[in-house]
């Protein structure tokens, strides 16, 4: 057996990945911590320092268990187990049907009540001797044919299974249970979408890449992240329209090392664009605390939607700004810039975290335009392309994911208007799953069939 | 020195990509002179249907930038794997990004990652896995056909990433993967007429942690024997996709309107048959579409399988 690596083992404060038959959810490790799967409350502190794919057998406490009436089972704990029992072998000793014609559904066939199987349960019997018992007091299991037999052993093996194991989180398993628990979390982002996302974007390890994402809870970053990999010069700046730091759970769960996640700058795309487009005159005040540009920006907004003004100073600049074009982004920035001198005296100056972000994210793309542009919106992409794209480098592809056509169509028509992008192209995904056994070959009965859209191009001068 | 760094302007030895339009783009080679077909050194011009371009004259100018054509004009682009499908010699059929990307994913691939490919092909899905493995981790390709390997070989050295690939000549079916990539690969790719006489193969080449195998196969008789192999051998979490991209194309359209409720009122006048038209704008779908390329089957190969081998 070969030495296992440190990497390969549970740790402390990393995430992981908790299974039970299909079942997967995400799991911070702590000294102390407990996870809740299904009713059960399970100790995990076993898992510390055991090697990944490591099985565990759930064992129940065996005090208080008699009294049923109690809604709270205490909490089980964990137990290295050898192999996870396969109940698979079941149906080898019994005799199967050829169809259904003498079965009917009369609620007759298991002779066990409730309370006969509880007991069992509480009398300590494992997952296997339950089911079991429960074949041999099932008065039609030997009429149902062998398919149905192996589905009636699947669907029970599910309810009495008392084994999980410990995986390391990947992108793909991490996408796979947020797509179930919460596809809105993740704007529901498909995998086969999300795969495409990261080829078009041609994210590799190295260069600067450029992601708006305004809530995937992090997933396209992580996606990102992964493929520029870790020990390598590549960077991500990520943007995002939120007045804090966005949600990353995904991120997080990805176990990045401290290095990789060194070459993550998170900024608000308001303060990014504000501070990029800062002038030379302006550079002299230094870097202002982003949460006052930010609610200036939201005056500012307020006021050109034509809202009643706050305050005198407001209305004054909503006079001297511009009316008929409001998107402007130019004249939005002399009003702020109007604003941000007459305010400046009674600004307190400190550099945050999150101004030595912006700056780092101001200075990464100064040095060398970005190798690709990926927007994940579910705003309009419109407004955002257009002013991102003037950060890409010239040849370089940019991709816009958006959950309905219409606003992709918008931003088609005005990419060719502004005649600098090529081979630009809007498309969709049909993805389906098979089930695949002998004689038994088909498309999955159920598909996901929201996987957005995607349009792509490239830049040129 | 394409494929390896983003540059900023084309110099001699690279390749480049000139894109005349969506269905019109070609991959060059800028180089100075070329043979003909009676096997004389002559200048590079490329022939494309908006006329001839001198090769030589790219040289120095900025990736992205417009050139003229004897009769119109296209863009430099530097290649990415996924121009690179679209204009890549064909030695073999390919596979393209739809289903490249998606077994990248499945694969769990990362700057790091050793990984085994067979068959090289036309080196298609090689450009982008040696993107995504790069710069830490190895592509290691196989082809029975001696031609094509020589051929990939030459490609991946003029596109400077000849160091993150190992290109072998093998029946992979009959020889296996060789006794030096035994516990070394985390990820193994199989695009045969046969998979499931390489999985025992696989299995020895895998890591001792664990790795997962993808197969991409155009029947279903091919997936079907391919599972059961797999599920015999110990594999878990075996999954068959099929993928398929739509094209949408983005039109404006103006649609006429009847004007016909000033029928049941006798008395309107000065009326037109036609209302103000209305304006759409939508997709259209192609009239024919890819509607089947292959079937992906991704699986997982446990730590415990390996030890019990």
């Amino acid at each position: 057996m070969k030495e296992i690596e440190s990497e390969e083992v549970v740790s402390v404060g990393s995430h992981v990945i908790v299974q039970k038959l299909n079942y997967k959810k995400v799991y911070r490790v702590s000294e102390t911590g407990s996870l809740v799967l299904g009713k059960e409350e399970i100790k995990m502190s076993a898992i510390i320092g055991k090697p990944f794919w490591t099985t565990f057998k759930v064992i129940a406490p065996q005090e208080k268990r008699n009294d049923r009436s109690q809604k709270k089972y205490p909490p089980s704990t964990l137990v290295v187990a050898d192999k996870c029992e396969s109940l698979e072998d079941l149906k080898n000793d019994v005799k199967s049907g050829f169809d259904n014609r003498s079965i009917n559904d009369d609620g007759k066939s298991q002779k066990l009540s409730k309370d006969d199987i509880l007991g069992l349960r509480d009398a300590g019997k494992s997952g296997r001797e339950i089911v079991i018992s429960l074949i041999e007091n099932n008065a039609s299991f030997r009429e149902k044919t062998e398919y149905s037999q192996e589905k009636y052993i699947r669907k029970k093996e599910k309810k009495y299974c008392q084994y999980l194991s410990v995986h390391k989180p990947t992108l793909s398993s991490l996408h796979e249970i947020y797509l179930r628990q919460d596809p809105i979390k993740i704007y529901g982002l498909r995998m086969d979408t999300l795969a495409q996302i990261l080829c078009y974007s041609d994210v590799k390890c190295n260069g600067t890449f450029l992601l708006y994402d305004s809530g995937s809870a992090g997933l396209a970053a992580a996606g990102i992240m992964s493929r520029i990999g870790s020990n390598t010069s590549g960077n991500l700046i990520y943007l995002h329209s939120g007045d804090h730091l966005p949600q990353m759970p995904i991120v997080r769960a990805m176990n990045f090392p401290q290095e990789q996640l060194d070459r993550l700058t998170v900024a608000s795309i308001f303060d990014f664009l504000n501070n990029s487009y800062k002038n030379t005159t302006d550079s002299e005040n230094s870097v202002k605390s982003p949460k006052t540009f930010i609610e200036l920006d939201k005056l500012i907004m307020k006021n050109e939607e034509g809202s009643t003004a706050h305050d005198d100073l407001l209305l004054d600049n909503k006079t001297d700004g511009c009316e008929e074009n409001k998107c402007d982004i130019a004249n939005f920035k002399d009003l702020k810039r109007k604003n941000k001198e007459i305010l400046q005296d009674s600004l307190v100056v400190k550099k945050s975290r999150k101004v030595l972000e912006i700056e780092r994210a101001v200075e990464l793309l100064s040095a060398a335009k970005a190798d690709s542009l990926t927007i994940v919106a579910r705003e309009h992409p419109l407004n955002i392309v257009k002013e991102l794209l003037l950060f890409l480098k010239s040849s370089r592809p940019v991709v816009i994911y958006h959950a309905h056509r219409e606003p992709l169509e918008e931003t088609y028509i005005a990419l060719k208007q502004q005649n600098n992008i090529v081979n630009l192209r809007l498309f969709s995904n049909f993805l389906r799953s098979y089930q695949v056994l002998a004689d038994r070959t088909h498309p999955d009965i159920l598909t996901n069939d929201c996987g957005g859209y995607i349009l792509t191009g490239y830049i040129v001068n | 020195m394409s494929f390896k760094n983003n540059k900023e302007f084309i110099e001699i030895g690279d390749v480049v990509t000139l894109y005349i339009n969506p269905n019109n783009m070609h991959q060059i080679e800028v180089k100075d002179k070329i043979v003909n077909k009676k096997g004389e050194l002559v200048d590079n011009v490329f022939q494309t249907t908006y006329g001839a371009l001198k090769v030589l004259s790219l040289v120095g100018i900025r990736y992205g930038s417009k050139v003229d054509l004897s009769r119109g004009w296209a863009y430099v682009l530097q290649p990415t794997p996924e121009l690179w499908t679209l204009t890549l010699p064909h030695r073999t059929q390919i596979i393209y990004t739809p289903d490249i990307s998606l077994i990248i994913y499945l694969l769990d691939l990362v700057p790091g990652s050793i990984v085994i490919e067979t068959g090289t092909g036309s080196a298609s899905l090689s450009h982008a896995l040696i993107r995504t493995v790069r710069p830490n981790g190895h592509l290691h390709t196989f082809d029975f056909h001696e031609q094509r390997v020589v051929l990939a070989q030459e490609e991946f050295k003029n596109h400077g990433i000849d160091e993150f690939v190992t290109v072998k000549h093998r029946d992979v079916c009959t020889e296996g993967f060789g006794d030096e990539l035994d516990d070394m690969v985390d990820a193994v790719f199989l695009d045969l007429p046969h998979p499931w006489l390489t999985i025992d193969f696989a299995i020895k080449s895998l890591k001792r942690k664990g790795g997962k195998l993808c197969s991409f196969s155009p029947c279903i008789e091919q997936v079907q024997r391919t599972c059961a192999k797999l599920s015999s051998m110990g594999f878990i979490s075996i999954e068959t996709y099929e993928c398929l991209q739509r094209e949408l194309t983005v039109q404006q359209k103006n649609l006429s309107v009847l004007n016909l409720a000033y029928l049941r009122d006798k008395t309107a006048e000065n009326v037109t048959k036609f209302d103000e038209p209305s304006k759409l704008t939508t997709v259209s779908h192609p009239s024919s579409t890819p509607g089947h390329t292959g079937f992906i089957t991704i699986a997982i190969l446990p730590p415990e399988c390996i030890d019990e081998r």
